[in-house]
């Protein structure tokens, strides 16, 4: 409680966040523990307001000041409502001084929604786990505790991990140029479809062996190959290159304790214009590339490029009035262009065995918007591993191409879907 | 369980139709929506949304027969009592900038800065139209259009105020102060051009009246309120 400090200045990467915010915003992403039996709400309210105080870091709300925006620290107590099924859409947090997240509930899925302004998903994932934890507690289904007490209280887990790792004199990542985008035409009221696949965690690790991959490597191969199927239906001479975003988490390659973003975005690329594909084309790029970016010496690029943007002493001077408006029509027009979807991998969360029992499965959804029309969210808890797309469009070719690979190659899934609407 | 037999994967249990394809289950799931299944997240699709913009043109329609009624019976009233259209065209322009104004309104219903916009834009359309009535434009441009862009910039200015992401009452105060000092003079300025007449002459006194007020609300915001921080505000 000691190290709270009053207003902390946004993290690197987030500074870009706060002028994405509106009707369809990227910046949120939602992780969901669907139980085995009905959520107490009256249980939920109770580890929310038990994990408050374990949580400082998560206390704070969004400010502006002349230049940039900062985290204001609030007492405000968190919001646990109703998951009316609107995922990731009527997220408002910059207009009404709300927290940066909120925890909601449905008949038997306990979900966080978190902005990217606060945290990443390593972080929003370290409370989910408290919460479901705390949750059982307090439902009477665990008798104690099991998880250690949460330490997220030094000053180490608000730090700017870009700034302490940033190396002054090496060249910027270059920005790549736009990509190519699926043609379909979003849904009407902004709604969201999802479709989401329960896999088999073991056929899914032996496909990917088989393919000489590991799992994330084989899934960002499938969601290339699903691509690049749509891209030569709709473009029998494709012109431009077909990118995917595969968020890193940083934490792995450069040690940190920060609860805030740290994390960097790797694009796998494929040049449909310089001849077709097999999938193991795709597999062999996607293996090279993985292993040639996410090295700290590429990484570092990455880093190089945002810390830089961010020093540079004609931006930081650039009134928040201006700022604004400038970097979402750069995000939207140079920086969301350049991909044609994301994948983003949460990884097999660690549960002990006595909380796994109690949970089917994890969710993880990533918000996509008009111009990344598609996105991908995998998280994995027991054997079972769950990819869920998130689609603004009618059209699930992208989608079915991937499952129906899947299955092809032998990987148990099953499909489930939603619909969200503003 | 049920499984696809177009895309060959399997189904959650309560899914009536592929989502992949659409292929419609033969079982009992059969001709359910496509909303929902595993998820506490369903959500019927857009039938609401649907019902709710029906409702709202056929609303928009009602309200265009009712103005177009009221500018045909205006109209057709002072046709008929002078064979010419005379005093008419003040009420028949009012109520086309106001049956203009509605259906905009509505068509843009929780969008403020819309609103505002189409207020602007009808505003100027409502006095144009009045000061043209009589066949020139004599009053619109001197004194009209300047006080309603500035009272329009006003508003802005205030609006802008109260949605600012760290709400201040005083804050709010400043502006509105700022905004009747500027609004008095520019109206002082242009009338006076207008009748010849000295300009700046009363709006200096309400300008004067103004500037305690703004001092006292800014002294308010940036002092007196508690965990105020330059650093904060400042830091770049």
């Amino acid at each position: 409680m000691s190290m709270e400090k009053a207003w902390v200045p946004l993290d690197t990467v987030a500074r870009m966040y706060p002028s994405l915010v509106g009707s369809e915003s990227p910046t949120c992403f939602r992780i969901s523990a669907v139980l085995n039996d009905a959520v107490s709400i009256d249980a939920l309210r109770a580890a929310v307001a038990d994990l408050t105080l374990r949580f400082p870091c998560f206390r704070y709300r969004l400010g502006a000041g002349m230049f940039w925006h900062f985290l204001q620290r609030t007492d405000e107590r968190p919001h646990v409502i109703e998951d009316r099924g609107v995922v990731c859409r009527d997220f408002f947090p910059t207009r009404d001084e709300k927290l940066l997240w909120r925890v909601l509930y449905g008949q038997n899925r306990i979900s966080l929604e978190c902005s990217h302004i606060l945290t990443d998903g390593y972080g929003a994932l370290q409370y989910l786990r408290y919460l479901v934890e705390r949750y059982l507690c307090c439902a009477g289904i665990l008798p104690q505790s099991i998880l250690p007490e949460p330490d997220f209280s030094g000053a180490e887990c608000m730090e700017d991990a870009y700034t302490r790792y940033f190396i002054k004199d090496i060249p910027h990542a270059r920005q790549p140029d736009r990509s190519y985008q699926p043609a379909a035409q979003p849904l009407p009221d902004r709604r969201l479809r999802l479709i989401g696949g329960e896999i088999n965690a073991d056929s899914l690790r032996k496909a990917s062996a088989q393919a000489d991959l590991s799992v994330t490597q084989y899934l960002v191969a499938v969601y290339l190959w699903s691509l690049y199927c749509l891209s030569i239906k709709e473009l029998p001479r494709p012109v431009r290159s077909i990118r995917l975003i595969v968020p890193v988490d940083l934490r792995n390659l450069y040690p940190s304790k920060t609860m805030r973003n740290f994390f960097a975005p790797v694009l796998c690329e494929l040049l449909p214009f310089l001849g077709g594909y097999t999938f193991d084309e795709i597999a062999g790029d996607v293996k090279n590339q993985m292993a040639r970016e996410i090295k700290p010496r590429f990484i570092n690029l990455q880093i190089s490029r945002n810390v830089s943007i961010t020093n540079n002493m004609f931006v930081r001077l650039i009134p928040l009035i201006l700022k604004v408006p400038i970097q979402r029509f750069l995000y939207l027009n140079r920086g969301m262009k350049a991909a044609s979807g994301l994948l983003s991998n949460l990884g097999r969360v660690a549960l002990p065995e006595e909380i796994e029992h109690h949970i089917e499965r994890l969710e993880f959804v990533t918000s996509p918007s008009h111009i990344l029309k598609t996105t991908a969210g995998v998280i994995g808890a027991g054997h079972k591993v769950v990819v869920t797309f998130c689609n603004t469009t009618a059209d699930t070719s992208v989608e079915r191409e991937f499952f129906t690979f899947l299955s092809t190659r032998g990987v148990r899934t099953r499909i489930y879907t939603s619909e969200s609407r503003e | 369980m049920p499984f696809c037999i177009n895309c060959g994967v399997e189904l959650g249990a309560d899914v009536g139709q592929c989502p992949l394809c659409g292929y419609a289950m033969p079982a009992a799931g059969a001709g359910k929506p496509l909303s929902a299944a595993g998820a506490a997240t369903a959500v019927s699709g857009g039938g609401e949304e649907r019902a709710r913009r029906t409702g709202k043109l056929i609303g928009m329609e009602i309200l265009s027969v009712l103005f177009a009624t009221a500018d045909s019976a205006v109209l057709a009233i002072d046709f008929a009592l002078n064979r010419a259209l005379t005093w008419s065209l003040y009420p028949a322009a009012a109520v086309t900038a106001l049956w203009v104004y509605v259906l905009l309104m509505l068509s843009v219903a929780r969008r403020p800065l819309k609103t505002l916009v189409i207020s602007a834009a009808a505003l100027l359309v409502l006095l144009a139209g009045v000061d043209f009535a009589d066949g020139v434009l004599s009053w619109f441009v001197p004194i009209g259009l300047p006080i309603s862009l500035c009272a329009l910039a006003c508003i802005g200015l205030v609006i802008a105020a109260a949605r600012r992401p760290v709400r201040s009452h005083a804050l709010i105060g400043v502006a509105a102060a700022a905004c009747i000092a500027l609004e008095s003079c520019v109206i002082d300025y242009a009338v006076a051009r207008f009748i010849g007449a000295k300009p700046l002459t009363w709006s200096l006194i309400v300008a004067a009246c103004m500037a305690p007020v703004a001092v006292a609300g800014l002294f308010h915001h940036f002092v007196l309120r508690k965990h105020f921080a330059v650093d904060k505000y400042l830091h770049f």
